[in-house]
């Protein structure tokens, strides 16, 4: 009897509700892995509905992917599993179109994820290092605003990093 | 459909937190706002500490190459170089330190310039050694006829110099000793390591012994205080092979013969070919490799370090 209260106790399970009204079942343990819903869970206590309406199903139901398997494999902490989540992380943001990665690190930095807003933005740094001026602006699809001869004198002033 | 351009300040911030120095200083050309902001960006402590210590999380970190030969000093581009080089005003190529910081170009030549970060004061402090050793390296020198090594650390706090004996195994007193080991002094793990290695012919199926420094250096004359026994690796495969340094937290980078570079793994002891090159004769016993990250941290500003460079 006293086990099967402790067992309730350790998986609580919350309800998060996204923007578009989808709802996720979570442990508790897996949902706060997001320094937000750790907040909310420690400030409001019983409450057990949890609404987000800055995040939408889609990116939702990825963070919480990412939470539920990172919460897993820190219950054993050794250095195996921190190799087995380093891959499982690198496949996670492999094939991220820029919307997508968009979206979740929106969500991600909505939800104080820190180690994912970490995985993240390291990811869409890996997209740019070493590209060109040009390239980046077509990337971010952004003009540039310089008046002529404005930006040959700024590769003037740092001309070792243009080398 | 969103894109990149959509991204608050704070995580345009985080991304470039993650590029080299040199992508984030070439990015200031994409547009006014980012140049206003990455100048902004490389002035402030936060960002410098924000990338640096992202630089170290990477996953892939960085060595760089040095080797001599005996006409004229070069840096080896490698498999991982990514070092500048550039020339002196009498056109010879030096290694060096750019700080993008300050507006004009400052360089500084590397040679005997020691970096190191005051954890008490917060500050991040570069040391220029003038005579000697300096910063933490292996030191040789003339007594009485006996030659004795001796490590000189630098306190970034207090700014002294301290001398460290040697474990005691390697506390050498005769000039024979001396040609049968050498001692490679490296970081491993975050702390500092000491690779023993035979290069006398007769020694060189001894192992290869790396010691790690106490984290405090001691002023003890008792070497067993100061130095523990990490490894002990014996010959590979039956071939003869120079550590030079650790690469990751795992793995050793070594070099066979005059034209071969090898990575040893710890944990699974297995030995596999980096790179070959032809090298000159002789040169590739000059060869070093250093692990380094870049930063933003600034080497003129509130240290009033840069008058002593």
């Amino acid at each position: 009897m006293s086990s099967s209260s402790t067992t309730t106790t350790t998986t609580r399970l919350l309800m998060l509700k996204a923007s578009d009204g989808v709802t996720f079942e979570v442990e508790e343990a897996v949902a706060t892995k997001l320094g937000a819903i750790n907040n909310m869970v420690e400030e409001e206590g019983s409450e057990d509905l949890i609404c987000l309406p800055n995040v939408n199903g889609k990116f939702l139901g990825m963070v919480l992917e990412w939470c539920k398997k990172h919460a897993n494999n820190n219950t054993n902490s050794d250095k195996g599993n921190d190799e087995v989540n380093k891959w499982w992380d690198k496949e996670f943001v492999m094939d991220l179109d820029q919307n997508t990665l968009y979206h979740l690190l929106m969500a991600a930095d909505y939800l104080s994820g820190t180690e994912l807003v970490d995985l993240l933005t390291e990811k869409v740094a890996s997209m740019i290092r070493g590209k060109k001026v040009e390239e980046i602006r077509e990337t971010f699809k952004i003009k540039s605003d310089f008046l002529p001869g404005q930006e040959e004198e700024i590769r003037k002033k740092n001309s070792w990093a243009f080398e | 459909m969103t894109s990149f351009c959509d991204l608050p300040e704070d995580m345009l911030v985080e991304i470039l937190s993650w590029l080299p120095a040199e992508s984030v200083l070439r990015f200031k050309r994409v547009q006014k706002s980012w140049c206003v902001l990455i100048d902004a960006l490389v002035k402030k402590q936060l960002f410098a500490a924000m990338h640096l210590s992202n630089g170290k999380k990477k996953k892939t970190p960085s060595l760089f190459f040095k080797s001599l030969n005996a006409k004229h000093n070069k840096i080896y581009q490698g498999v991982f170089t990514i070092k500048k080089i550039r020339k002196d005003r009498r056109g010879h190529r030096r290694q060096c330190v750019i700080d993008p910081s300050c507006r004009d170009k400052c360089l500084y030549t590397l040679i005997r310039v020691g970096f190191g970060h005051d954890p008490i004061a917060n500050v991040y402090k570069a040391v220029k050694v003038s005579k000697g050793g300096g910063g933490v390296r292996a030191e040789e020198k003339e007594e009485d006829n006996s030659l004795e090594e001796t490590i000189h650390s630098f306190d970034m706090y207090d700014e002294t110099f301290r001398s460290i004996v040697l474990p005691d195994k390697y506390y050498y007193q005769t000039a024979e000793a001396l040609e049968t080991w050498q001692a490679e002094l490296t970081e491993w793990n975050e702390s500092v390591a000491l690779i023993y290695y035979p290069v006398a012919k007769w020694a060189r199926t001894k192992p290869i012994e790396v010691w790690a420094m106490h984290d405090q250096p001691c002023e003890s004359h008792e070497s067993t205080q100061c130095w523990t026994k990490l490894l002990s690796i014996d010959p590979l495969g039956g071939l003869y092979k120079i550590p030079i340094t650790f690469w990751k937290s795992d793995e050793l980078l070594m070099r066979e013969g005059e034209s071969e570079l090898v990575l040893y793994n710890l944990l699974t002891k297995k030995v596999r070919s980096l790179h070959r090159k032809q090298f000159y004769p002789g040169e590739m016993a000059w060869f070093r490799a250093f692990g380094y990250v870049e930063s933003f941290v600034s080497l003129t500003k509130s240290n009033n370090i840069g008058k002593f460079i």
